[in-house]
Parts: structure tokens; C-alpha cells; sequence
């Protein structure tokens, strides 16, 4: 037996070599003292969580899942997911009503999407975000993201569905709950430009949110319940002749990647690699040769990319930052790799809003400085958060994309007759 | 992807070479799996601190001669590795990453546990016996943050005191320190820093001067617990303490070396570098005597090509050399390594002596290329702390390697294209 490789625990703790470089990156350990860091929530006190679950600290519910221990650490630790997995062993309690209902992603889209005008009229009154504050804890400062009137989904179907058979090659796209409920837009635009590319687009048979919230909030079983339908959605769409199933949203794609196999200890093996991020699709068809872009001459912009934690974690960043490089007229700066402190549904609630900000802070300032004309992200929560925080329009790097294209002269290049 | 250049790790040697590459508007992608050794690092920089006989040496560039040929200093002609010193402590400038010290004579840096150790370059306002020397009279107070277990006003007190200094030990605490406190074991020098920009900066100046009211040394000695992110924060310091200031290094994880980390890798981004971060890199494809791409355990079967390799993965720390059992190797691309042959003779029973195992690294021919099989690699370097060769760890020359092994692979590359 070879000792070497037999014996290692979950998420590599073993490897590490208390260097203690997890907790110079961490985000929250300087500004929320409650947080005992990387270091002692993860390797350290993995060893005697092992032997006791009473070493256990509620107090890890502080935090980030952001990872940016993992993409620091010299030794291969898997910090993140070693707090996180300790969260949903040892956590005594169930989760809140508040904590459901944050989680809760498509139930409470699909509710909402019903009645829309109504839903995001309330959500920004200043009465209902005063009770929201004082009886669920959903901090009263936070702007919800609006509601769209027609789901992503039932778009798709009624206007772009048809044609997309016309394609000879296919992705399914992973819309994720904040383009079916809050952002169509962003979906149509991946549509339009894939379609210039030459690539039709299907939905997979069945969608589920990728689970982030769930898995944040300790709904383990129903996290699970819809990771299992993802996977097998994908499998299917893979059998059925898509060459990948892209999403827009690096956290979604991100949780499905890896979260699924790591923390939820679902095998994603035979999946994993076809699950990607738009830009990283793209990126792969422009350097094979496969498609060319032809962009429009008037686009000038000064674009501000911000690195999403979890973008940086799967370690996509280049893809979206040499996809928007490759625009001729638009001016790049990469921000230093700050997280912005929402972190999904964190930074909704009370306790975290503080220091959810602070964090943020370093990230908002840099950006007033660079002042850029808007700023890009591969990630919805991130972009809430820095428009919320900034006031600066936020963008995914596909919208970019459509903006920038000439999709006529695009469909050209591409020899399309569609 | 590919790119003219990719450089796998980015340490001192791997983001070195990035930056004279990037410099000179060559397309450079840097691949970094965690971060490096330069988290630790004190603020000094070492060429060759002492020589083989363990004796401290005064100038680096005389006592290079006597250094065996296997080292990698040995492949530089001695009158160029004078001006290959220079060219490294001007790109560490050009980053903001401002020194004091030279090669033609060592100075005396101050270790956190007190010794006077040969250093061959120094952060402006990181503490320096020199420095101290210059005061108006051999007077200093040593300011010790309470409840930090990193840094011990009496270790530093120590070393001055043998060297003719009369110090005065003194404490400081204020709220946001206590505040700090509250998660005791996380107190460390980053966290520290972490907090100190604005008001609470400010606040620390303040509590600093009060406590330092009625001494009457000529300069005051802190932990490096500031000046994370730029220049400002020591600056303003200075200002509001109303006193010489210098700065003493920490145990653990390191501000001083930390900032020569971030100021590197911006100096590179700023240049349009591209940083794969947290990718290791896992395999590789040849094509006979060259390089074609490299694979990281992000990316999946994307490659990433180039032109040209530079290999700055470091040694055992960052696992760019792996100990098994019974040999040295160097597991990505498997390249010849250099080792003792026989696992008895790669330690030496005194745990503080010289450990012969250190001397392992990569072969490599006189131009740093990589040997695999016996056969130099064309477009595959090797530079930094995974040289066969080097014993870093006993001649302090762990930062002279890395910055002249990189400028010189990449001088090389800017040639030859």
C-alpha cells in the first residue's frame, strides 16, 4: 500500500503546512473579529473536529465561501470547502425561514415573476424593506434585483426556440435563476451571439438552480435534490449531441464544476469538463479557428474587469479578460483581485451587511478611480453589489459582446445563410 | 492559449523574469500555483550572506570566487554578475520596491529573533544596523504591539545592544488593537496591517507617540505591521509619531515581503501580464528537444502554448522539487535533477549544519537550459531556488539566485528573438 497517496483526508488538509497565507488573503478576518480565519476554521481545526465535533464554531457561518484561501494556498488545501463541509456537518439548527427563503432561488422567482410590476414595487418601498429588516433580517440598505414580467425560459421558447434546430452545432446553455427571473436580457444576448458564431442554443430538458444559495444556506438535501437533476439534464443533453453546456454566470458554473463533487460528494466526473463558462467557449472556438468575430468600428468604451472569487477559484479569468482585450476599441483594466463582499445571499443579510461593505470597499474605490465607462463581471451577484455600492452600470462580458459585435458581418464571416 | 513566453511559478524568479520580459512588450503569461516564499520573506534580500565554510561574508562580489562551479552564480562571468545585481535592485525599483544596499558590500540586516545577519539589498525603512548607525546618538525605542506573539522588543533589543545601542522597551495598545485581539491566535502581522489605513492609522500614530513621550531615543523601532498596500501609510506614520521610524521584521507571514509580492505582481499586470492564479501546472507536451504546451488543473485539455519556457517553480516548499523515498525529482516534466545519490548522505545529523539535500535541483546547461534525458531542452529554462547547485537556505543566497538566474534566461530570450 502506498501510505503516501492512501492516506488523505477530505479536501487535502493533511497538505497543509500552517503557513498561515490562507488568512493574509481572507477577506473577513480583519474586519469581523467573531471569524476565527481560514487557518484555524479549516486545516487546523479540521484535526480535532475529527476527533470531537464539538470543536465545531457556529461562528464559521462567517464565512464568504469565496475560496480565495484555496487559489492562495501553496499546498493545495481545499480551506473553502473544508469550512463549508464542517458547516453542513456540525451546524445544530435548521436553517431560518429567512435563510430558506434567500436560498430558495426558484420558488421564489417563479412566485415572483407571477406578478412582477407589483413584487418590485414592493420590494423597494421603504415600509416593506423597514419589516423585511426588522422580522426576517434582510438588511433594509440592500436593493433587490428586479423581477422580469416573462421568464427567461418562456421567451426562449416562444422566439428563439424554432430556429435554433437550423444550426449545425449546438450548446444547451445553463441560463441559472437570475437570467430566467431577474435578467433576460443577458440571455438573449448569449442566444444572438452564438447564433452569429454559428452555434445554436437548447435548454436542458430540466434546470434547476446550480444549488449555490442552497448549499450556503445549509439545505444540503434539497441542494442535492437539484444537483442530481442538473446532472442528469446535462447528461442528456450531451447524449443528445450538444458539445457543451455553457452558462453565463461563473458561480453557477463554478458550483456544477466542482462544489457538486467536493461538497455535496456527487460524482460529476463524466460531466465536468463539458460544463463551462461562455467566455471560455468562445474563447476555445475563436483560437481552434472555428468562428470568426467581426466588431463594429464606433464601439469605444473604458471597461473595468472585475475577477468574481469564484471566477478566479475555477480559474477562467483569462478567457473573459482576452475575449473583452480583443474588442478593438475598448480600453481594459483588470481591478486587483478584491472580492466585492456580497457573496450571494451573505451580504443580504443583517448581520453580514457591515462587513460585507467593508470588504467591498477597496474593490469600490479602485473602481471610482479607474472610472471607467462600465464595469464587467462574470458574475450577477458581484455586479448587485457593485452597482448597488458604486453606482456604475455592471455588465456580463457577453452582453459586451453583443454590444460590440457586428452580428451581421458576424454571421457573415461565419459563412452563415441562416 | 499561447503566448510568447510562459513562466511557470511566481515567486521572486518566476514574476522577475515575467516583468523584464513584459518590460521589453513581450507577451507573457505567469502561472502561479499559491503563493510564494516572498510571504515570508523579511524585507532583506539575501546574494551570498556566507560562504561555503559558513563564514559571513562582507563582499558578495569577492567571496563569489570562491563558491564551487556547480553553483549557479559560477555560469555568470564574474565582471557581468556586478551588473547583473544592478540590473535586479533597479527592476525591483522600477516595480516600487525601493532598496538600499549594493553587491560590492553586505550590509547588516536585524532578524525578528534578534541576530545581526549580511544582507545585500533592504526595503527603504526596513531597519538596518548601517541606518541605526547613522542616528545622532546610539539611542532607539522599541515599540512591541500588545498581544502580538510575532514580534519581541527584547530579541531586537538583543542584537542593538551588543552593537553599543541603548534601547528602550516600550508598548503599545489602543482599541482597534483590542479589537484585533479578540481572535487572539489570528493577530498576526497581516491582519495588523490590514486595519491600519485611515482613521485607525492615524489612531495608531497617535497611541505610538503618547507611549513614546518620554523617551529620548533618536529613533523609534516598530513591528512591520504597515505600509501593505503603498508608501503612504509609513509615510503618514512618520508624520504624526514626529521621529525617525524604522521598521523591524516579524515572524510568520511577513508585511515587508508581502508588499514586494503585490507591488511585483501590479508592476507585471500593469505591463498587460497575464496571471493564470492558482493554476498548477500538471503535464506537458514535447516535441522532441522542445517544449509545445504545458496543462494546468484548471483548464482541462486546453493547452497553453509558447515560444519559450521559463521553469521558476521553486524547491520543496512550492513542490517544484518532490523528496521520494529514494531521489530528488522534478515532477511536471521530469528534467534531470542533480542529488546526492544515496538517501545517507543527503542530511548531516546536526540538524542546524549544512543538509547536502539542499543542493539538489534541475541540471541545466550553461545557457539555464533544462536537461531530460541528458539532452537540453531548446525553449525551456530553468531558473531560481529549483537549481541544482544552490544551498540558499546556508549561504543566504536565496534572492540573488532567483533575480539573476531570472534576468539573465530572459535577456537571453529577448536575444535570441
Amino acid at each position: 500500500m502506498d501510505f503516501q497517496k492512501e492516506n488523505i483526508s477530505r479536501h487535502n488538509f493533511e497538505q497543509c503546512t500552517k503557513c498561515t497565507v490562507c488568512t493574509v488573503v481572507c477577506p473577513v478576518t480583519p474586519i469581523n473579529t467573531k471569524y476565527p480565519g481560514p487557518k484555524q476554521a479549516g486545516p487546523d481545526g479540521e484535526r480535532y473536529r475529527l476527533k470531537n465535533p464539538d470543536f465545531f464554531d457556529e461562528a464559521f457561518k462567517y464565512c464568504l465561501n469565496c475560496k480565495r484561501c484555496e487559489v492562495a494556498c501553496p499546498s493545495d488545501v481545499r480551506i473553502g470547502d473544508l469550512i463549508l463541509s464542517a458547516r453542513l456537518t456540525y451546524s445544530k439548527g435548521k436553517p431560518s425561514l429567512r435563510d430558506t427563503m434567500l436560498a430558495e432561488t426558484d420558488v421564489m422567482g417563479s412566485l415572483a415573476t407571477l406578478c412582477a410590476p407589483v413584487v418590485n414595487a414592493s420590494l423597494a418601498m421603504k415600509p416593506v424593506k423597514y419589516v423585511m429588516d426588522r422580522t426576517l433580517k434582510i438588511d433594509s440598505h440592500r436593493q433587490f434585483p428586479k423581477y422580469a414580467s416573462t421568464k427567461f425560459e418562456t421567451w426562449f421558447r416562444r422566439h428563439a426556440a424554432a430556429e435554433q434546430s437550423k444550426y449545425s452545432r449546438h450548446i444547451s446553455y445553463f441560463h441559472g435563476c437570475y437570467v430566467n427571473y431577474n435578467y433576460p436580457d443577458l440571455g438573449k444576448a448569449l442566444v444572438a451571439v452564438c447564433n452569429a458564431l454559428g452555434v445554436g442554443v437548447r435548454l436542458l430538458d430540466r434546470e434547476r438552480c446550480c444549488g449555490v444559495a442552497k448549499i450556503a444556506n445549509r439545505l444540503v438535501k434539497e441542494a442535492t435534490r437539484d444537483a442530481e437533476i442538473n446532472i442528469a439534464s446535462i447528461r442528456k443533453a450531451l447524449a443528445d449531441g450538444s458539445e457543451a453546456v455553457v452558462a453565463t454566470s461563473s458561480t453557477c458554473c463554478f458550483t456544477m464544476r466542482d462544489e457538486y463533487h467536493h461538497v455535496l460528494g456527487l460524482d460529476n466526473s463524466d460531466i465536468r469538463r463539458s460544463v463551462t463558462l461562455a467566455t471560455a467557449y468562445i474563447s476555445k472556438l475563436i483560437e481552434r479557428g472555428d468562428v470568426r468575430l467581426v466588431f463594429r468600428d464606433d464601439y469605444r468604451r473604458r471597461i473595468a474587469y472585475h475577477t468574481p472569487c469564484h471566477m478566479e477559484r475555477m480559474g477562467f479569468t483569462q478567457y473573459s479578460v482576452a475575449l473583452l482585450k480583443s474588442i478593438p476599441g475598448v480600453d481594459l483594466v483588470v481591478l486587483n483581485p478584491n472580492c466585492c463582499g456580497i457573496a450571494g445571499t451573505y451580504g443580504f443579510k443583517k448581520e453580514n451587511y457591515e462587513t460585507s461593505q467593508a470588504i467591498g470597499s477597496r474593490l469600490f474605490t479602485e473602481i471610482e478611480n479607474v472610472r471607467p465607462d462600465f464595469v464587467a463581471t462574470d458574475c450577477e451577484t458581484c455586479k448587485w453589489q457593485i452597482e448597488m455600492s458604486t453606482g456604475i452600470k455592471v455588465k456580463n462580458p457577453v452582453e459586451v459582446l453583443f454590444e460590440a459585435l457586428d452580428l451581421d458581418a458576424t454571421r457573415k464571416a461565419n459563412n452563415l445563410t441562416i | 492559449m499561447k503566448f510568447e513566453t510562459i513562466i511557470i511559478g511566481a515567486g521572486l524568479a518566476g514574476v522577475s523574469a515575467a516583468i523584464r520580459l513584459a518590460e521589453q512588450g513581450k507577451d507573457v503569461a505567469l502561472i502561479s500555483a499559491g503563493r510564494s516564499a516572498m510571504h515570508f520573506n523579511s524585507g532583506s534580500l539575501g546574494l551570498l550572506g556566507f560562504d561555503n565554510n559558513h563564514q559571513p561574508v562582507s563582499s558578495p562580489v569577492e567571496a563569489m570566487e570562491s563558491m564551487p562551479d556547480s553553483h549557479p552564480y559560477k555560469r555568470f562571468e564574474a565582471a557581468s554578475l556586478t551588473e547583473f545585481a544592478d540590473n535586479a535592485a533597479d527592476l525591483l525599483r522600477r516595480a516600487g520596491v525601493k532598496t538600499v544596499g549594493n553587491v560590492r558590500e553586505n550590509h547588516m540586516r536585524i532578524t525578528p529573533l534578534g541576530l545581526c545577519r549580511p544582507a545585500w539589498l533592504t526595503l527603504e525603512q526596513v531597519v538596518t544596523l548601517e541606518a541605526l548607525k547613522q542616528l545622532e546618538r546610539p539611542h532607539v525605542a522599541i515599540v512591541g504591539i500588545a498581544g502580538f506573539l510575532d514580534f519581541y522588543p527584547r530579541f531586537i533589543a538583543a542584537a542593538l545592544e551588543k552593537e553599543g545601542f541603548r534601547c528602550d522597551l516600550l508598548t503599545v495598545d489602543n482599541p482597534d488593537l483590542q479589537r484585533l485581539r479578540k481572535s487572539e491566535s489570528e493577530m498576526r502581522a497581516a491582519n495588523i496591517a490590514r486595519i491600519m489605513e485611515g482613521d485607525a492609522l492615524t489612531r495608531f500614530g497617535e497611541s505610538v507617540r503618547d507611549v513614546s513621550r518620554d523617551s529620548e531615543a533618536a529613533a523609534l523601532i516598530l513591528p512591520a505591521v504597515v505600509n501593505f498596500d503603498g508608501d503612504g501609510e509609513s509615510l503618514h506614520l512618520r508624520q504624526i509619531v514626529g521621529r525617525d521610524l524604522f521598521y523591524a521584521p516579524t515572524m510568520g507571514v511577513s508585511i515587508p515581503g508581502i508588499a514586494m509580492h503585490t507591488r511585483l505582481m501590479r508592476h507585471f499586470l500593469s505591463l498587460g501580464g497575464r496571471l493564470f492564479n492558482g493554476h498548477r501546472v500538471i503535464s506537458a507536451e514535447f516535441n522532441d528537444d522542445s517544449l509545445v504546451a504545458v496543462y494546468t488543473d484548471k483548464l482541462d485539455d486546453d493547452a497553453l502554448r509558447a515560444d519559450n519556457f521559463i521553469f521558476a517553480g521553486g524547491s520543496f516548499f512550492s513542490r517544484g522539487l518532490v523528496a521520494t523515498p529514494d531521489e530528488v525529482i522534478e515532477p511536471i516534466f521530469n528534467l534531470d535533477t542533480l542529488a546526492p545519490s544515496d538517501r545517507s548522505k543527503w542530511f548531516d545529523s546536526d540538524l542546524f549544519g549544512v543538509q547536502p539535500v539542499m543542493n539538489s535541483g534541475i541540471a541545466v546547461d550553461h545557457t539555464f537550459r533544462a536537461l531530460r534525458s541528458g539532452v537540453p531542452v531548446k525553449n525551456l529554462y530553468a531558473v531560481g531556488a529549483s537549481l541544482a547547485g544552490a544551498d540558499s537556505l546556508s549561504n543566504d543566497s536565496g534572492a540573488g539566485v532567483a533575480l539573476l538566474t531570472a534576468i539573465a534566461v530572459a535577456d537571453r530570450i529577448i536575444k535570441l528573438q
